[in-house]
């Protein structure tokens, strides 16, 4: 006789085990599907920061900023001198030039005393509103240019976490110098070489306020160890000259014996060659190559120990004499053809790096 | 078992940082700079890269060089020393100039003008275009500019800059 075997051992599975399988899984997969939905709003960022960082180097190097004149009801871009009223910080020195900043938004900029860490945050837009709170960022801004100079706000950035960095080049306008082609614009007496540069009575008050800076090069070597040796200068009456203190030997103008001031202290100036300090304006300077760049600079106040009248309204030019020896100086006879100061004047750039950090 | 399968993989979420495009985008943005510094208007100080590309005579490669105060000195390839200033040090670049060689026949001219190896994998470009007039005050043309340029036929000059991290 064959028995008929039992359901538990014929091998097959119940039809109500496999529906219970079945939902059981679907239960599964739904929420294996739909809980991590619900922690992609929990997420950390790393994207966003990056885009954080670009948008604040982009308003620091491209944009001006403003400040809301209560006045007018208007955003005008002087900030630097609204400090107090300003809505966007930007270190452009205008629109229509990115990347050129200027020297003077960015001394206000690094300004901790009146532009508080608060309102830089703000300015720069370095926050997050989540709900009806503020969440800002951590970030460090340093800004730093081709002499060494560094300006920087922010914290130090974290050795680890979420931290987002970009780096941009621009140009920082910095002040007016004098540049001047030596082949071409020294005028004065030749041998020795004794050029003249003029300031005219008009711009003595504006352009003896501050320091100058002369910046000379393309120089026309005419004899063995060619170097820069003093400074002199003289405050004068140009209608009487050649007469009270200039004098006309035949080879040119210069200043007369025993007149005018030597430049001879160290408080009075200095002088580098290609970038080099060589020390003060009675330290003389060799000059190697016709390429080669001299700049003279004569302190703001050399004009006050020479007891030189600099307040408007001014009557007397002023003459600044250079002494140079186996230097070309194209010999000059009458003062009103002297190289005029005002007309070698050209805003001077230097290549800085912004780096910005945010976290 | 494998529907199940497909629809758990669907439903994880994979977070994948984009940090290689963020740094092709800070590349990139340092090359915009660079050619933006160089075109700043200020030809004394600084030389305009009007003026590079106006000096350029369509000679082989590292041949341009001009009078700098601040950029360079005046021996060697002024605009490849520029560039070298400005850029990090770790980054290598090509220059290329390329313009409409015959105004008729539409060619396309590229000339490598600094050529500093072959770009990498993840090599970025920078453009900026330069505008040369024939009548031109204070950029003199180069000769090979004076006989493509014409009074009514301004030259434009795409400046290219390929830049790569080693």
């Amino acid at each position: 006789m064959v028995t008929k075997e039992s359901g538990s051992s014929s091998g097959q599975v119940s039809i109500d085990f496999l529906v219970g399988v079945s939902l059981f899984l679907l239960a599964l997969v739904f929420l294996v599907h739909f809980i991590p939905g619900v922690f992609v709003t929990f997420e950390p960022e790393p994207f966003d920061l990056g885009s954080v960082a670009y948008r604040t180097s982009v308003i620091l190097m491209e944009d001006p900023g403003c400040w809301l004149n209560t006045g007018t009801m208007r955003t005008e871009s002087d900030w630097e001198d609204h400090i107090d009223s300003v809505r966007r910080v930007g270190l452009a020195v205008d629109k229509n030039h990115p990347n050129l900043l200027s020297l003077d938004k960015i001394e206000a900029f690094a300004d901790t005393v009146n532009l508080s860490s608060s309102n830089l945050s703000r300015a720069l837009v370095l926050f997050r509103r989540v709900g009806s709170n503020d969440l800002f960022y951590g970030y460090n801004i340093t800004l730093t240019d081709s002499s060494g100079n560094r300006w920087t706000r922010g914290d130090v950035p974290p050795q680890s976490g979420n931290v987002a960095r970009i780096r941009r080049i621009g140009l920082i306008n910095t002040s007016e110098y004098g540049w001047i082609d030596a082949d071409s614009c020294l005028l004065g007496a030749s041998n020795p070489a004794k050029s003249l540069i003029r300031i005219p009575n008009s711009s003595v008050a504006e352009l003896c306020s501050r320091d100058l800076h002369f910046n000379l090069t393309n120089f026309n070597i005419t004899g063995p160890n060619p170097k820069y040796i003093s400074t002199k200068m003289v405050q004068t009456n140009i209608s009487n000259e050649t007469g009270d203190n200039l004098v006309d030997t035949g080879n040119g103008i210069h200043i007369k014996l025993g007149s005018g001031t030597k430049l001879n202290q160290p408080s009075d100036g200095y002088t580098k060659l290609n970038g080099v300090y060589q020390g003060d304006l009675n330290t003389n300077v060799d000059l190697s190559s016709s390429s080669d760049i001299l700049e003279i600079v004569i302190n703001q106040s050399a004009f006050t120990r020479a007891g030189f009248d600099i307040t408007d309204p001014v009557e007397e030019d002023i003459f600044i004499e250079f002494n140079f020896n186996h230097i070309d100086c194209e010999e000059e006879h009458s003062p009103y053809n002297v190289t005029c100061y005002n007309d070698t004047l050209h805003n001077v750039h230097r290549v800085c790096n912004l780096e910005v950090w945010v976290w | 078992m494998i529907a199940t399968l497909l629809l758990v993989m669907e439903g994880a979420v994979v977070v994948t940082p984009q940090t290689g495009l963020v740094l092709d985008a800070n590349l990139k943005q340092i090359g915009d700079d660079a050619l933006t510094v160089l075109d700043t208007n200020d030809p004394f100080d600084g030389i305009i890269l009007k003026h590079y590309v106006a000096v350029w005579n369509n000679t082989t490669t590292n041949e341009i060089i001009y009078d700098t105060i601040l950029f360079g000195n005046s021996s060697g390839n002024a605009l490849n020393r520029s560039l070298s200033y400005l850029l990090p040090d770790d980054v290598l670049f090509n220059l290329d100039f390329i313009y409409v060689n015959d105004s008729t026949t539409d060619e396309v001219t590229v000339r490598r003008v600094i050529d500093n190896g072959e770009p990498g994998a993840d090599a970025v470009v920078s453009r900026r275009l330069v505008t040369l007039f024939a009548n031109e005050s204070g950029y003199p043309l180069s000769a090979y500019w004076n006989s493509t340029v014409f009074l009514n036929d301004p030259q434009v000059v795409e400046v290219r800059l390929t830049l790569w991290q080693v």
